[in-house]
């Protein structure tokens, strides 16, 4: 049975407009989130989830509903992510914006506490090799399964479990000292 | 069940992506492993420590700014690529006919410039070898001119 969203994409691409709104509305904060754990800052993740959009737009008339849309998107977001790792590392440039959500309006103390979190995680994360830090992104942040990560990452669901053992230990043996005070 | 077995297996355990035969052997296990049961307790507490990276709300202009750029490209790729396709059938001929009558004009008016003006160096070159050039007039009161003059009037007679 065809994915309702992938349904979605084959009517935009027969010209409905209005069906692309609806895929971007429903996927946006997804791709933000996504792009946001790999950068870390928030207006950047925002224009690389544009740029993550324009592409998808911009492709429909070689769409083809092959795999679920969710599953075509983050592969393409999560290239981009890549890339821009990539590009980073080529020119060195940091981040310092571990922003935290209005929504939540927290007191100061515990702003600085979850920005000390959030930048300690994002480091930690640094430190994987991007195959391992993008299936555990997926997985613990996404909630995707092993077979999903297989598809957008291109290899077995073997090798997703491979990588996402490999990550956890490595945090576990990184973050060892923070888990003891965590209740 | 091996620890090291159980081990390579608790990522997935606690991911929820082990079968019910996997899953009752490590639980099994666990029951009887103080090891192993501290192994898990620390994975879950780094996933716990890990998911505490809490969510982000994409910013209310993301749509509105996706869509300004979807307008800037159309104008700048989408709309020119049509034109241009309409156009490249006619423009090619028409181009290539522009450019042979252009030549074929450029080359008749340099072809006329360059005979004209190889006709008067011929006259020139002409009037130099046959030494027409070299005629000088009689020098004023000198003998040659009075018997040029004497001969002239017996002629006229």
């Amino acid at each position: 049975m065809l994915d309702p969203d992938a349904k979605l994409m084959l009517q935009f691409k027969r010209g409905k407009e209005d069906c692309f709104e609806q895929l971007m509305k429903k996927y946006k904060n997804r791709v933000v989130n996504i792009i946001y754990k790999f950068i870390g800052d928030r207006d950047e993740a925002e224009d690389l989830a544009i740029e993550v959009f324009l592409r998808v737009y911009k492709s429909a008339k070689n769409y083809q509903a092959i795999s679920k849309f969710s599953t075509y998107l983050y592969k393409i977001a999560v290239n981009l992510c890549l890339n821009e790792l990539r590009r980073r590392k080529k020119h060195r440039v940091i981040s310092l914006d571990m922003s935290v959500f209005p929504d939540q309006l927290p007191s100061p103390l515990n702003i600085l506490e979850q920005r000390e979190k959030n930048a300690l995680i994002k480091k930690m994360i640094d430190t994987l090799p991007s195959s391992q830090r993008t299936a555990l992104t997926l997985q613990t942040y996404e909630e995707l399964s092993y077979k999903e990560i297989s598809k957008i990452l291109d290899c077995s669901v073997k090798g997703v479990e491979r990588r996402l053992h490999r990550a956890k230990i490595n945090l576990k043996r990184k973050l060892g000292p923070y888990l003891k005070s965590e209740k | 069940m091996k620890c090291r077995v159980v081990r390579r297996k608790l990522v997935a355990y606690l991911d929820g992506e082990v079968n019910e035969k996997q899953k009752m052997l490590i639980e099994g296990h666990l029951n009887q492993c103080d090891g192993c049961k501290k192994e898990i307790n620390l994975l879950t507490k780094t996933s716990q420590f890990l998911k505490s990276w809490k969510r982000i709300e994409a910013s209310e202009d993301l749509e509105a700014n996706f869509w300004k750029k979807v307008s800037l490209e159309k104008e700048r790729y989408f709309l020119p690529q049509p034109i241009l396709r309409w156009l490249t059938p006619i423009a090619l001929p028409v181009s290539i006919a522009a450019v042979l009558i252009v030549g074929v004009i450029l080359g008749n008016f340099v072809g006329e410039f360059t005979s004209s003006q190889s006709a008067n160096l011929w006259e020139e070159e002409y009037v130099s070898l046959s030494g027409l050039d070299s005629f000088q007039d009689f020098l004023p009161g000198s003998v040659s001119e009075v018997y040029f003059n004497l001969t002239e009037i017996e002629g006229g007679k």
